[in-house]
């Protein structure tokens, strides 16, 4: 775990990710006090005494903050869905605006949207911690299945394309690029896909934050979902994970939708 | 000493105990040998049957107990073969359990609900359940009794048999809840705007369920005022919350936009005022 998460670091001091990626990147604290306003969203870290000062507001909310550090590094990127109000859910289901009709036997790429969480990383002494998450997505959460068997999902309703989507505001919304695969001998409508989003893989760079996932519909009524660990467009750099693999118990990384399509 | 002579003193030796007189003593050993056997083996069969039903210490005094049990009961039934008669010790033990039973009567039953509780497990540990009228978190569940946290922190120590033959409601056990209120608004007041009102307040809500779909809908005509059912689902988790701050924020919104939750009225007409009220009418 030591190791990853230096290694993550030493990567991300060695390439000096210093360029403003929107509002993703790197910043140094407190050589220059940092300020950032965006998108209604103010971040500051200054110095206050011997000690560091975190303050951030967004969306009628505010957070504050002590570091306990003189000097510390800020990384700002989108991270998996669900940090916000995790002991609700863990999961994401995305609702298409239209159902979707698979062939039998075929396999295809449609493009989703998915909301997006922003993370702030502090780094320093070659490791990092999450030190604040907020989303300017809209929260909204639905309930997959019936109370007794289903899951409490983070819910999001998606237009569906068939290639990339522009104009999209990366700090509210990514794109998904997800493959559906009918391993069936029959016609099959979804209307919705649900993820675990631990096991999310977002990946970004200047305008776009992304995912890629697997959808392999096992019958009308089951199909098991998974995240591809790439971007979908060359080039694009992975974000910090806030959920990692050695930090939970992770059983399946697949989640079994067997609650209808 | 020949061999002849070793053969004789062994053959005398061994007539001193005859046969029949042997034979109880290895059937009554063999009993006992085997009925240790047979404890052996049903404790570990329930040992792999419960392991994920009852937790370790409780498990440990039930496999303590079937254990000893079923050798306690060879030994018992090995006597008469000794011939050791047990009839008086049976009479003794018989109107000494009948004095025991009825003096632990109570005891027993909770005993024997506290493993029945154990086994279909209805509640766990940190569910939020309501038992004979008491709400409150279970804070363990024991051999004899189950222990809550009321709501406004008070212990309290529930007898197993009363647990097991009450209904039990278990808050928690499902994902979601549903939240219900009745809204009365004034007759003057417009019923379909308030349902956008509510409506839209529900749909921003983030707690409250997009599915199953809220159901908003004009449920009675009463005396005072148009009554106005919700029902939405939340979370388990958030269902609390969500309903204290939901119904605050109805009441104002509704108050915005000028429609109000109307006080009892009664319309009184008095005999000798008819002609004014028809010139009301």
């Amino acid at each position: 775990m030591w190791s990853l998460k230096t290694n993550l670091w030493v990567k991300l001091i060695n390439e000096k990710i210093k360029e403003q990626i929107v509002m993703y990147g790197y910043y140094k604290s407190p050589l220059n006090p940092l300020r950032i306003t965006k998108e209604g969203i103010h971040l500051q870290i200054e110095k206050e005494g011997n000690t560091l000062r975190y303050v951030r507001t967004s969306s009628n909310e505010s957070i504050e903050k002590i570091l306990l550090t003189k000097d510390c590094g800020i990384i700002i990127n989108p991270i998996e869905a669900q940090k916000l109000h995790k002991q609700v859910s863990q999961y994401l289901l995305i609702e298409y605006e239209k159902s979707v009709f698979v062939e039998p036997k075929d396999t295809n790429n449609i493009y989703l949207t998915f909301p997006v969480d922003i993370g702030v990383f502090i780094s320093g002494r070659k490791n990092y911690d999450l030190l604040d998450a907020f989303t300017l997505a809209r929260q909204k959460y639905t309930l997959y299945g019936d109370p007794r068997n289903g899951v409490i999902c983070k819910y999001h309703k998606s237009p569906v394309f068939t290639s990339i989507p522009n104009n999209l505001n990366p700090l509210v919304n990514g794109v998904m690029k997800l493959k559906l695969i009918n391993t069936t001998d029959d016609w099959i409508e979804i209307t919705k896909s649900v993820f675990d989003s631990h096991e999310m893989k977002v990946y970004f760079n200047e305008n776009l934050v992304s995912m890629r996932a697997h959808m392999k519909i096992l019958n009308e009524k089951i199909a098991e979902t998974e995240f591809v660990n790439s971007g979908i467009k060359r080039g694009m750099k992975k974000a910090l994970e806030v959920f990692e693999p050695a930090k939970i118990t992770v059983s399946q990384k697949k989640f079994t939708m067997e609650e209808g399509l | 000493m020949n061999l002849d002579e070793i053969l004789g003193t062994l053959s005398k030796t061994i007539g001193i105990i005859e046969t029949d007189r042997i034979f109880p003593y290895l059937f009554a050993l063999g009993m006992i040998i085997f009925s240790i056997v047979l404890a052996k083996g049903l404790s570990m069969l329930l040992k792999r049957y419960l392991r994920d039903k009852f937790d370790k210490d409780r498990l440990g005094i039930l496999l303590k107990g079937s254990y000893y049990g079923i050798i306690i009961l060879a030994v018992i039934l090995a006597l008469p073969i000794l011939g050791i008669n047990t009839s008086g010790l049976l009479v003794a033990g018989g109107v000494t359990g009948i004095v025991i039973g009825f003096a632990s009567q109570s005891i027993v039953g909770n005993l024997i609900s506290g493993l029945f509780i154990m086994a279909e497990r209805p509640i766990k540990i940190g569910s939020q359940v309501e038992i004979d009228k008491i709400k409150g978190f279970v804070e363990d569940i024991g051999i004899m009794s189950t222990i809550l946290r009321s709501y406004d922190g008070l212990y309290i120590r529930i007898p197993n048999e009363k647990v097991f033959t009450n209904n039990i409601t278990n808050i928690s056990v499902n994902i979601a809840r549903r939240i219900e209120y009745t809204i009365g608004i004034r007759y003057s007041d417009d019923a379909n705007k308030a349902i956008k009102i509510i409506s839209d307040l529900i749909e921003d809500h983030p707690f409250v369920l997009k599915k199953p779909t809220p159901d908003i809908y004009v449920d009675a005509l009463g005396e005072s005022s148009v009554n106005i059912i919700v029902k939405a689902w939340a979370p388990v988790t958030q269902w609390y919350a969500t309903k204290k701050e939901l119904l605050w924020k109805i009441k104002t919104n509704l108050e915005k936009e000028d429609i109000h939750v109307p006080f009892p009225q009664r319309v009184v007409w008095f005999a000798n005022e008819k002609s004014d009220n028809n010139d009301l009418n």
